[in-house]
């Protein structure tokens, strides 16, 4: 073998090695058609370029990405600092207004029921904070992260991810399409009081499930219930493209009314998007429901600490109490998954 | 109501059911969660090993053989071998051989500290198995610490079809019934083939463009010779 040849072949075996193992090159900008006028992606964009200016120098360069940034893509945790370390900003480390910068930036990608959850949720770390001490974590608001991935822009594709202890929120906007597949949320204390006020950032929700388990019948709940005690969540961070195979119970075998309560649970969660984008989920969701499955881990008495899954060709729905040694139903862990669109994969096929 | 609002001061929140004080945010029993991969020649077994607070010490010394604050080649292995002495994997009654694909430690100062996974890949071969029904049980009695468990199995070849899941009541054990339908004629895997292509072309437009720059080279060689 002359070494000319020889040359050529350890180069094209290497280029060759590199395509095959997902080696990619610096990507450009992808071009997708520009939202209609009004369309809430505007807004979104806005309020990031808004917060992108309120950051001084060495915060803008912390706080984005490359859009293709695989390592910052899939860095995103339910563990608080000392079990995880995020990368990006945090707002402990933000003034007031580069703060308000960054819920306002929430607020576009949200509902406002979203909003008033997220915020519930890391206010809960604040008193954990407040009732912690010591040990290797570091909780509460100042340890929660924003980065952004790519360039805010109406006409190709970014992303915020927003994230901490029981919270990771990866929106993604592609054109007029926002997903928030996959997104972590979760709260402890679940259970807590704010000015007189109670707060249960997923309250809803488990009154949702709870409505619904109740009003199956005996047969149907002998299918949907496949353990008597709740288990952890299964597609948790780390488990990006897995399928689960469908358990439980089918829609297709629920009544009108069932159907309307399982769609209603479905819709708490799909409903921390903003209602625009929530609107056009639900529908494809809708479309899918004969495929749609419910499964249940646990007692179904109200207030109990009960574990459940909604799947479907499109959708993955998770919801677990974590046996913490005190209440499960004040400390958990809920998981939001698009098995066709997690990181907005789907828009861009 | 704007999250300010909800932030006069930590202090102010009166708490109703924090009942864990410094533990937090990961179970204290030792989570073994098994997720299974079903293929025609062989199944794939995940296994993520979450010790919690309260065990994660006790899991930490047990791979710690030595005791010196570094889990060692020798100790992983040591307990990736007691691991797989408590897994158990059949089809039709027949045992198969669990091996090791992939292992993944945390320092054991992490690990002891409870907020820490490890993280296993085994796999296993099927024997060839006729077209139609087949059960396959998974068991996992690894127990040295306070466990709990989980078992489910992931989504894979169209060809296919999970039919029923079962579960003991600590979900140590799953038990699969699924039929196996025979294969598409004429389909191949994907993948392999995608990839091979992909070599052959590096192959043959490198190849080309290192004879381009050969022939370039000695033509500029031989003019340079010639003036």
């Amino acid at each position: 073998m002359s070494r000319p040849f020889a040359s050529r072949l350890l180069l094209s075996a290497s280029v060759a090695a590199l395509y095959a193992c997902g080696g990619s090159t610096p990507s450009t900008p992808i071009s997708v058609p520009a939202p209609p006028e009004g369309d809430n992606t505007y807004k979104c964009v806005t309020a990031a370029q808004k917060f992108l200016e309120s950051l001084d120098g060495t915060q803008k360069s912390e706080v984005r990405f490359d859009y293709d940034d695989s390592a910052q893509r899939t860095r995103w945790s339910n563990l608080p600092t000392g079990g995880f370390q995020r990368k990006g900003v945090k707002l402990g480390s933000m003034t007031q207004t580069q703060q308000q910068a960054t819920f306002e930036l929430l607020a576009t990608l949200l509902s406002a029921k979203g909003y008033q959850q997220v915020v519930d949720a890391v206010n809960a770390d604040e008193v954990l904070k407040s009732t912690t001490t010591g040990g290797p974590f570091t909780f509460g608001r100042a340890e929660y992260y924003i980065s952004i991935l790519g360039t805010p822009s109406a006409t190709s594709p970014w992303r915020v991810q927003f994230g901490g202890h029981h919270m990771a929120l990866n929106a993604t906007i592609v054109g007029a399409d926002i997903t928030l597949a996959p997104s972590l949320t979760g709260a402890q204390p679940a259970i807590y009081t704010a000015n007189g006020v109670t707060i249960r950032p997923q309250g809803g929700e488990v009154d949702k499930s709870f409505e619904l388990i109740n009003a199956l019948g005996p047969e149907q709940q002998q299918k949907a219930i496949l353990g008597a005690s709740p288990i952890d969540l299964v597609l948790g961070p780390g488990k990006d493209g897995k399928t689960l195979t469908s358990e439980g119970i089918n829609a297709s075998e629920l009544t009108a009314g069932q159907q309307a309560l399982l769609l209603a649970l479905i819709q708490e969660r799909v409903g921390l998007l903003n209602d625009e984008d929530t609107a056009v989920r639900m529908a494809d969701i809708q479309s899918h429901l004969a495929e749609t499955y419910l499964a249940w881990y646990g007692p179904v008495t109200p207030g109990s600490a009960a574990y459940f899954r909604v799947t479907g060709p499109t959708l993955f729905i998770e919801y677990s109490p974590q046996q913490m040694g005190g209440s499960a139903v004040n400390h958990t862990h809920a998981m939001y998954r698009d098995f066709a669109n997690d990181y907005g994969a789907g828009y861009l096929e | 109501m704007r999250w300010e609002d909800r932030l006069p001061g930590s202090l102010l929140f009166a708490l109703v059911l924090l009942l864990t004080a410094p533990a937090a945010a990961h179970p204290q029993h030792h989570g073994q969660s098994a997720y299974l991969t079903l293929g025609r020649d062989q199944v794939k077994l995940e296994l993520d090993m979450s010790p919690g607070t309260l065990v994660a010490g006790q899991v930490a010394r047990f791979i710690d053989a030595d005791g010196d604050q570094h889990l060692s080649e020798v100790e992983q292995r040591a307990y990736i071998d007691a691991l797989l002495e408590d897994l158990s994997l059949s089809v039709d009654g027949q045992a198969l051989t669990l091996v090791l694909a992939d292992a993944r430690f945390p320092s054991a100062s992490v690990l002891a500290a409870g907020e820490a996974q490890m993280n296993f890949t085994f796999t296993a071969r099927l024997p060839a198995l006729e077209t139609g029904q087949h059960r396959m049980v998974f068991r996992n009695d690894h127990q040295f610490v306070e466990s709990s468990y989980l078992a489910h199995v992931f989504s894979n070849e169209e060809a296919l079809v999970i039919h029923e899941q079962t579960r003991d009541a600590l979900y140590q054990q799953l038990s699969l019934e699924y039929e196996l339908e025979p294969p598409v004629p004429g389909t191949l895997p994907a993948a392999p083939y995608a990839r091979a292509g992909a070599i052959l072309l590096g192959l043959v437009l490198l190849a080309a463009l290192g004879g381009l720059v050969e022939r370039m080279s000695a033509r500029a060689r031989r003019s340079s010779s010639s003036a």
